[in-house]
C-alpha cells in the first residue's frame, strides 16, 4: 500500500516537476511569475485529444505537432502578453496580471471549443505492467518517470552547458549588464517562453494519459500545484523544481491515501504556506537583496 | 485631430467640474439611488442593482490591497464565502440578529485575513497572488468537505433574511437601501483611510517598497493591517450577502470568480474609488444586458486584462485623484488672484 | 570626541568578496562629512549599512553610544537618519507634495481608528503635515511642482526632492548619495548653498560625490575608501597631499 503510494506519487511529482521547472526557467529571466503556464499545460493536452479524438490522428503524429504548436503558443503568449509592457517598463503586476489574462483567455477558448464536461483521454503509453510483491508498477508510469528524468536532464544540460543557456543564465543574472554583453535579451526570454510552454504540453500529454481523462480544472489545479512545487524547492532553482515537484507528487498521494482524498488538492497548498511560513526561500533558493 | 482635442478638453471640463462640486454631486447621487428602488417594481431590476451594490463594496475592498497597495490578491471572494457561511451559520445555528451576523462574518473573515497575511505580507511580491489563489481553493474544498458545518455541495438553503427591530425585510427594495447604507459607509471609511497617513504609506509601499521602509515605514505592519480591513469589509459584506440571497453554495466562492473582481477594478482603474465604481458598475450589468454572449464572458475578460495592462494600465479612471485636481485649480486661481491683485 | 556616530571595524562580505574592510569613522554633530574613492570602492555600501539595508558582517555602529546595526531599516530612520538614493526613487505616482508628506508618515501618531474615521485628531495632524511639507518643499525651492508628478521635474531637481523627504522624516543625520549626479553647473553650484544652509540649521550630514570641486568646497572632512578599504581620512587639505589618495585616483585614471 505504502509503496504504490511511493510508486503513484513519483509518477505524479515527476510531471509536476516538469511544469515547475517552466516556472522556475521564466522567473529566473524575468522575475516573473507566469499564470498562463498552467494554461499551456491544459492546452497541450486538449490539442492532442482534439487531434486523436476527432481527427484520429495517430499519436506518433500528435505529440510532435502538439509539442511544436505549444511552442509557438509559448512564443505567442510572450509577445501578446508581456513584450509590450517590458519596453514600457511596466510595474511587474501589470506582467503577472497580463498572463492571467491570457491564461484565461486559453482557457475559456478550450472551454468553448471542446466544452467543459470531463473527456477521455486515448492512453496510448499502454505497455502492460510489472507487480512486485502487492505493488503494481505500470508500463506507462515507468514511461511517464523516464521521460521525465531525461527531458530534466536535457533542460540542464541546454542551460548549464550550451551557449544559449548561459545567455539565460547572464539575462537571469543582470539584464542590463547581459544586453550590454552583447546578448539578444529579446530572443533569450522568448526561447525560454516557447521552452516552458512546451515542457507544460509534454506533461500535459503524459498526465492525460495517465489518468486517461482530462477535464477543464487541470489548468488552475495543476498550476497552483506546481507553483508550490517551484517555491518549495526555490523559485528560479532547476534541480529545485525536481525536487519540490517530487515533493508535492509523493505528499499527495501519501496525504490521499492517508488522510482523506477530499482533500487531495489542498496538501499542496498547505506545503506552499508552511514553506512560506519555514523558509520563503525555498530549499535551494537564494536570499535576494534588493540594490539600493 | 481636432476633434480629439476637442474631446479631451471637454473630458478635462467635466473632471474639473466634478472635482470641483464632488459634495453637491455626491448628495444629488445619493437621492437618486436612493430613490430607485422605490421608482421601479420590477424585481429584476432590484436584485441586479443590489448585486451591483454589493460588487462594488467588494471591489473597493480588493482596490485597497490591489490598486493602492499593488499586490493581487485572488481572497476578495474567498473572505465574502468565509462570511457569507459565518453569517449564515451563526443566525441559524446561534440565533444571532442580522445586524450581529454581519459583525461575526466581518471578525471571521478578518481573523482569516490575519492568518494568511502573517506568513505571506512579510515576503514581497508574487507571493501573496499565489497564496491567495490556493487559500481560495482551500477554503472551497472546506466548504465542499466539512458537510456536518456547510453541508457540503448542497449548500445552505432557507437562511433567514436580514431582520431589523424584529422586522424581517423580505422585500428587493428594503434589501437594497441595506446594501447602500453598507456601501456609502464603505466608500468613506475607504476615502478616509487612503487620504491619510496610512494610505500615503500604501502607495508609497506600491510604488517602491524598499524606498518606503527607508523612509521609515514598517511596511510588513502596514501591509498586514490594510489587508486584514480589506478583508473584514469583505466578511461584513458576505454575511449580508447569505441573508439576501437565503442560499449560499461553495462554487460561488472560487478564486475564479475573484477573478472577475480583479477585472472589474483593472477596467475601472486601479487606486481609484470612482473607477472602482464605474468598473464594477459596467462589469456586473452589461453581462446581464447581453446574454447571448455570457459563453463568451470570461473568454472576453481574459483579453481585456491584457489589452488594459498593455493599453490603459490605470483603468479606465485611473490615477484620477479628484482631491489633486481640486487642489490645482484652487492653486491656480489663487496665483491669478494675486497676478490680478499686483496688476492694479 | 564628542561624536555623535561611530562606526568602528565594520566588515562587509558577500561571499567571497569583501565590500568593506574594517573601517572605521566618526561622525560628529553638525559636521558634514564626505565619504569619497573611486567605483566600487564600497561607499554605497557602508550607507547601506548604516541605513539597515545590509547587515554588516563584522563591526558596531553606535548612534549615540547605542548599537544602531541589527536594527530593521525603518526603527533606524525612526532613530534620525534619513537617506537619498543613487539611482533617484521617488514615488512615482504620488505628486511632490504627497512624497515630501509620505516622509513623515513615519513620526504619525493618529492611530487606524484616527485615519478610518478622520478624527480631528487626524485632521489636526495632517494640516501641521501639509503645513510643514510646503515649508520643506519651499527651502529646496520646489514649491512650485507641489502638485506636479515627480517624474516631470528636471533631474537636478528630482535630487532636491529626494533631499527634501529625507528632511520630512524628522532626521538629524541626512545621508547624500551622489546628490549632485547629472546636475549641470549651476545646479550643482545651488545644491552647495542648500547644503551648507541645511548644516547650518542644525543637520549633520554625510555624503558619497564624484564631483571633487563639490566635495572639497562644502566637506569638513572627508574619509577616502578604495577596496573596501579605508585609506584616508582628514580634512580636505590633507586629504589632496595625501599620497595613498592620489594613488587611488591615478590609478583609477590609468584602468581607465
Amino acid at each position: 500500500m505504502f509503496l504504490q503510494q511511493i510508486v503513484n506519487g513519483l509518477t505524479i511529482g515527476s510531471t509536476y516537476a516538469l511544469v515547475a521547472i517552466g516556472y522556475s526557467l521564466v522567473f529566473g529571466v524575468l522575475r516573473l511569475i507566469n499564470f498562463a503556464n498552467g494554461a499551456e499545460y491544459m492546452l497541450g493536452a486538449y490539442f492532442i485529444y482534439v487531434l486523436m479524438m476527432r481527427f484520429g490522428a495517430s499519436a506518433p503524429l500528435a505529440v510532435p505537432l502538439a509539442v511544436i504548436t505549444l511552442g509557438a503558443v509559448g512564443y505567442v503568449v510572450d509577445f501578446v502578453g508581456l513584450r509590450r509592457l517590458r519596453k514600457k517598463n511596466a510595474p511587474r503586476m501589470s506582467a503577472l496580471i497580463s498572463t492571467l489574462g491570457v491564461g484565461t483567455f486559453i482557457e475559456n477558448a478550450i472551454q468553448i471549443w471542446v466544452g467543459t464536461e470531463t473527456k477521455a483521454f486515448p492512453n496510448f503509453l499502454n505497455f502492460g505492467k510489472i507487480t512486485i510483491g502487492k505493488t503494481i508498477i505500470s508500463g506507462t508510469q515507468i514511461f511517464i518517470f523516464i521521460t521525465c528524468i531525461l527531458l530534466m536532464l536535457a533542460v540542464s544540460f541546454v542551460v548549464y552547458k550550451t551557449k544559449i543557456g548561459k545567455s539565460m543564465l547572464a539575462v537571469s543574472q543582470d539584464q542590463m549588464c547581459a544586453k550590454l554583453m552583447g546578448i539578444d535579451v529579446s530572443l533569450v526570454i522568448t526561447l525560454t517562453f516557447v521552452a516552458a510552454a512546451m515542457l507544460a504540453c509534454i506533461s500535459g500529454v503524459l498526465v492525460g494519459s495517465y489518468y486517461q481523462n482530462i477535464d477543464t480544472n487541470m489548468s488552475f489545479i495543476v498550476g497552483m500545484k506546481t507553483f508550490a512545487a517551484a517555491v518549495l524547492g526555490g523559485v528560479g532553482s532547476l534541480p529545485g523544481a525536481v525536487l519540490g515537484g517530487l515533493i508535492v507528487g509523493l505528499a499527495e498521494s501519501i496525504g490521499a491515501s492517508y488522510i482523506s482524498a477530499g482533500y487531495r488538492d489542498a496538501i499542496a497548498f498547505a506545503i506552499l504556506i508552511i514553506v512560506l511560513l519555514v523558509k520563503p526561500s525555498g530549499i535551494f533558493g537564494k536570499n535576494n537583496v534588493d540594490k539600493m | 485631430m481636432k476633434s480629439i482635442n476637442f474631446l479631451k478638453k471637454a473630458w478635462t471640463g467635466v473632471i474639473e467640474f466634478i472635482a470641483m462640486h464632488q459634495i453637491p454631486i455626491m448628495i444629488i447621487l445619493i437621492i437618486i439611488v436612493t430613490a430607485f428602488p422605490f421608482l421601479t417594481t420590477n424585481k429584476y431590476f432590484l436584485r441586479i442593482s443590489t448585486l451591483c451594490l454589493i460588487n462594488i463594496v467588494l471591489g473597493l475592498a480588493l482596490n485597497l490591497v490591489q490598486g493602492y497597495m499593488g499586490q493581487m490578491s485572488f481572497a476578495t471572494v474567498a473572505f465574502f464565502g468565509i462570511g457569507a457561511y459565518a453569517g449564515a451559520l451563526s443566525v441559524m445555528r446561534l440565533g444571532l440578529p442580522s445586524l450581529a451576523a454581519m459583525v461575526f462574518g466581518m471578525v471571521t473573515a478578518a481573523g482569516f485575513g490575519f492568518l494568511i497575511a502573517l506568513p505571506t505580507l512579510k515576503l514581497k511580491g508574487y507571493y501573496l497572488s499565489i497564496v491567495t489563489m490556493g487559500f481560495c481553493e482551500i477554503i472551497r474544498i472546506v466548504e465542499m468537505n466539512w458537510q456536518e458545518l456547510t453541508r457540503g455541495s448542497l449548500g445552505i438553503m432557507n437562511i433567514p433574511s436580514v431582520t431589523i427591530f424584529g422586522n424581517k425585510l423580505k422585500s428587493g427594495r428594503a434589501n437594497y437601501i441595506i446594501a447602500l447604507i453598507i456601501l456609502v459607509i464603505v466608500t468613506i471609511l475607504i476615502k478616509n483611510l487612503v487620504n491619510s497617513n496610512f494610505g500615503l504609506s500604501l502607495k508609497s509601499i506600491r510604488d517602491d517598497d524598499s524606498a518606503a521602509e527607508t523612509m521609515g515605514i514598517n511596511i510588513v505592519h502596514i501591509k498586514r493591517v490594510n489587508f486584514i480591513i480589506s478583508a473584514a469589509i469583505c466578511g461584513f459584506v458576505g454575511a449580508f450577502y447569505a441573508q439576501y440571497v437565503t442560499f449560499i453554495h461553495p462554487s460561488s466562492f472560487t478564486s475564479a470568480v475573484s477573478q472577475e473582481y480583479i477585472v472589474m477594478i483593472i477596467f475601472g482603474g486601479l487606486g481609484s474609488i470612482p473607477g472602482t465604481f464605474l468598473g464594477c458598475i459596467i462589469l456586473t450589468v452589461l453581462p446581464e444586458l447581453m446574454r447571448g454572449l455570457l459563453q463568451y464572458r470570461l473568454l472576453i475578460y481574459g483579453a481585456l486584462m491584457v489589452i488594459m495592462m498593455n493599453f490603459m494600465p490605470g483603468g479606465l479612471l485611473g490615477n484620477l485623484d479628484l482631491k489633486l485636481i481640486r487642489k490645482k485649480i484652487l492653486d491656480r486661481r489663487k496665483k491669478t488672484e494675486r497676478k490680478g491683485g499686483g496688476g492694479e | 570626541m564628542n561624536a555623535n556616530l561611530v562606526v568602528t571595524g565594520l566588515t562587509q562580505k558577500f561571499g567571497g568578496l569583501t565590500a568593506l574592510n574594517d573601517v572605521n569613522m566618526e561622525v560628529r554633530f553638525g559636521e558634514i562629512v564626505g565619504v569619497i574613492g573611486p567605483n566600487g570602492a564600497g561607499k554605497t555600501t557602508l550607507f547601506n549599512i548604516i541605513t539597515g539595508v545590509y547587515q554588516p558582517t563584522a563591526g558596531t555602529i553606535m548612534l549615540n553610544e547605542k548599537k544602531i546595526n541589527g536594527l530593521k531599516k525603518y526603527e533606524i530612520t525612526r532613530l534620525g537618519f534619513a537617506r537619498t538614493f543613487q539611482n533617484i526613487r521617488l514615488f512615482k505616482q504620488m505628486s511632490v507634495l504627497d512624497n515630501v508628506m509620505m516622509g513623515m508618515c513615519c513620526r504619525s501618531k493618529a492611530s487606524i481608528f484616527d485615519n478610518l474615521f478622520n478624527t480631528p485628531k487626524k485632521r489636526r495632524e495632517e494640516k501641521l503635515q501639509e503645513q510643514k511639507a510646503l515649508e520643506i518643499l519651499e527651502t529646496m525651492g520646489l514649491l512650485d511642482y507641489k502638485y506636479d508628478s515627480p517624474a516631470s521635474l528636471p533631474y537636478g531637481e528630482q535630487r532636491r526632492l529626494e533631499i527634501a523627504r529625507a528632511m520630512a522624516t524628522d532626521a538629524t543625520i541626512l545621508l547624500l548619495d551622489e546628490p549632485a549626479a547629472g546636475m549641470n553647473e549651476q545646479e550643482t553650484a545651488d545644491l552647495l548653498i542648500t547644503v551648507s544652509k541645511l548644516r547650518d540649521s542644525g543637520y549633520t550630514i554625510i555624503l558619497i560625490e564624484h564631483d571633487m570641486k563639490f566635495v572639497m568646497n562644502v566637506c569638513d572632512r572627508l574619509y577616502v575608501l578604495n577596496h573596501g578599504e579605508l585609506i584616508c581620512a582628514g580634512t580636505p587639505g590633507e586629504v589632496k597631499t595625501n599620497p595613498d589618495v592620489i594613488n587611488a585616483y591615478l590609478g583609477k585614471e590609468e584602468e581607465e
